[in-house]
């Protein structure tokens, strides 16, 4: 009896099985493809030093031992940035499609105070850059951490420990800043023994390396501080805000700077958040400072009263996001000046940023469109007609 | 020379009767001239009543006696404004109904497009930009904006001429060295001048790679590198060398 039935089934039976077979190996086949490596292969990010591409990556959950001990490890980094007096010489690097660009920075810190930084040629006399008020302005550090850039980083960044490493002949841990998407944003190397960021790299989507900032050499301590330099005067007044770095201008005080003409926009592309707002008085006009920052990523937006002209000594011609800017110096957009005028103001951009954020940051910010024939000619009869106005 | 005039050619019509014909015919007798005069009329007469009918067209003709009234008008004295229907009523019918306007009416009519144009033309001009007081040029004060970026970075420029006995003393570094691998020309950080003091930095053009690493004189790491693979090489002038990591 049960041999016929199973003669009877034993065809249907085969072809489900066969179904069922083809429909694992399709599921298989689908997350090959869909993760981009072999299935079972461990995540770039998991592999040990040598990995050649820090891909995209599973992302861990917020409570995974991982993301915890990295949240903690940068916030102790925050706290050694403020705690810890050393001195030192850094090296950041930004590279590009163009090409590269790299300076070297003499550092030095005492506890609760700022970051000194000055240009690696300012201190033997040598004064490259022409500031001679300032020495080093325009050479930003990259490794120093602020409360303000974690809280950037943990809203928009996934943080996760690891591993251990080494940095300027320092044991380190690493942690890993990744997008939501999961792809790899950022790396740094923190200090063992002091918790002090030794080493960052900054990586673009596509998982090129378009930064990094190391410490060459350290010392810490404060028998190795000596005497700080003296710190260059600052022109600039906090329009907003007042007190802490953490703290972002209120919706008031963007409602005052829009009656007073200046659209300062809260959040550009990239997540880059409005952190502040200076302002200072020149012989030219009030010029307004927006400070934006995603946590890794630092982009400064000046605005003034005034238009571009076409052309400028020391700059030239450029083409950012289809729109025609001036820019400082050729090459890469980070760590370049870009300016261009809209709508009555001057604006100029200069940004720590990944080049194609550079980008997205210029095309979101005003620009002037081209007008039609008819409505030029409008806007013109508009503006003879203010003319014969009485109450113009 | 005939000496009957228009009594010949009444004559030739068959226009004269009685009295009037005779006296014509007795003075066509004895003149030679009005003779002939009398018979080449009726000669033409003949040949054009050999055409047939050769009316002119309505419109031709009413415009011909129209002229003939007008005419009549003006020997009569009478004033050609008093008189709409006169030779200048006539022509400026043909006039408007042409289209050619009058002398004065084309110089209005060129004197507005002229005005227009003009006005259109400036509108374009004034229109490239907003209906606001023109706006000063301004030059972008760069090296202020790079010190205010330095501050909005968290970073504070030191000055330029700091203490006699607090310049670091960066022991396993030397600027010479920096300099050397920088190429040459090339100062020690990288930096060369420039007219308006934007920063011109290092450039290595064309090196997507670790520029880093190419200041201080050491192969270029892979663009899509990670973090740096563990080296022997880890010298103390060198970029900061990283050694691999682990999960722990």
């Amino acid at each position: 009896m049960l041999w016929l039935y199973w003669r009877r089934s034993r065809a249907v039976i085969g072809a489900v099985a066969a179904a069922m077979g083809a429909l694992a190996a399709l599921a298989v086949v689908a997350s090959f493809l869909a993760d981009g490596r072999r299935p079972g292969s461990a995540p770039p990010a998991a592999l040990g030093r040598g990995s050649t591409s820090p891909g995209r990556s599973s992302l861990p959950a917020p409570n995974a031992p991982v993301a915890r001990r990295g949240m903690l490890l940068m916030a102790a980094a925050v706290a050694a940035c403020r705690t810890v007096p050393y001195r030192g010489v850094q090296i950041v690097a930004w590279s590009g499609p163009e090409g590269s660009s790299s300076y070297l920075l003499d550092v030095w810190h005492r506890p609760g105070g700022p970051e000194l930084a000055r240009d690696d040629d300012a201190g033997d006399g040598s004064g490259s850059l022409g500031f001679p008020a300032s020495g080093g302005g325009g050479t930003v550090g990259v490794l120093s951490l602020s409360a303000g850039m974690l809280e950037l980083l943990r809203v928009n960044y996934v943080l996760e420990y690891e591993g251990v490493g080494t940095s300027s002949n320092r044991s380190a841990r690493i942690v890993a800043v990744r997008r939501p998407d999961g792809t790899l944003a950022a790396r740094f190397w923190l200090d063992a023994a002091t918790g002090l960021p030794l080493r960052r790299e900054m990586f673009d989507r596509s998982g090129r390396r378009v930064s990094e900032g190391a410490f060459i050499d350290l010392q810490i301590g404060d028998q190795e501080l000596g005497e700080l330099p003296a710190e260059a005067g600052r022109a600039w007044t906090a329009y907003a805000p007042a007190s802490s770095a953490a703290s972002r201008p209120t919706v008031a005080q963007l409602a005052s700077l829009q009656v007073g003409g200046w659209k300062v926009p809260g959040r550009l592309a990239g997540n880059m958040i409005l952190s502040g707002v200076s302002r200072t008085a020149t012989p030219s006009g009030t010029v307004l400072d927006a400070r934006y920052s995603d946590g890794l990523s630092v982009a400064s937006v000046f605005m003034q009263r005034g238009v571009l002209p076409r052309t400028l000594p020391g700059w030239h011609q450029a083409d950012v996001s289809g729109t025609q800017v001036l820019a400082t110096e050729s090459g890469s957009l980070s760590e370049q000046g870009l300016a261009w005028s809209a709508r009555g103001i001057v604006y100029t951009v200069i940004a720590d940023a990944p080049p194609d954020a550079v980008a997205a940051i210029v095309a979101e910010l005003p620009h002037d469109s081209h007008i039609g024939f008819w409505s030029r000619v409008g806007m013109g009869l508009k503006r003879i007609a203010s003319w014969f106005d009485p109450f113009g | 020379m005939t000496h009957l005039g228009r009594w010949l050619s009444a004559l030739v019509d068959g226009e004269l009767d009685g009295v009037e014909r005779d006296r014509v015919l007795n003075h066509v007798a004895g003149c030679d001239s009005c003779r002939q005069e009398a018979n080449s009329m009726r000669a033409l007469k003949r040949r054009l009543t050999a055409l047939g009918d050769a009316s002119a067209e309505p419109a031709i003709a009413s415009r011909l006696i129209e002229l003939a009234r007008c005419d009549e008008a003006v020997s009569a004295g009478a004033l050609p404004w008093a008189a709409p229907t006169g030779i200048a009523h006539a022509r400026r019918t043909a006039d408007w109904g042409s289209g050619v306007l009058p002398r004065t009416w084309r110089l209005a009519a060129a004197s507005a497009g002229a005005s227009l144009i003009t006005i259109g033309v400036l509108a374009f001009m004034l229109g490239n930009g907003e209906a606001h007081p023109p706006v000063p040029k301004i030059t972008p004060s760069v090296d202020s904006y790079l010190m205010q970026h330095a501050f909005d970075a968290g970073q504070h420029p030191a000055g330029s001429t700091p203490a006699a006995n607090s310049s670091p003393a960066t022991p396993g570094r030397s600027k010479g060295v920096a300099a050397g691998h920088a190429g040459p020309g090339q100062p020690a950080s990288g930096k060369a001048g420039h007219s308006l003091t934007p920063p011109a930095r290092h450039r290595t053009t064309g090196a997507s790679g670790s520029a880093a690493t190419k200041l201080r004189g050491q192969p270029a790491a892979s663009p899509t590198a990670g973090p740096s693979p563990s080296s022997s090489a880890d010298v103390s002038a060198g970029p900061p060398p990283v050694t691999g990591r682990q999960r722990g």
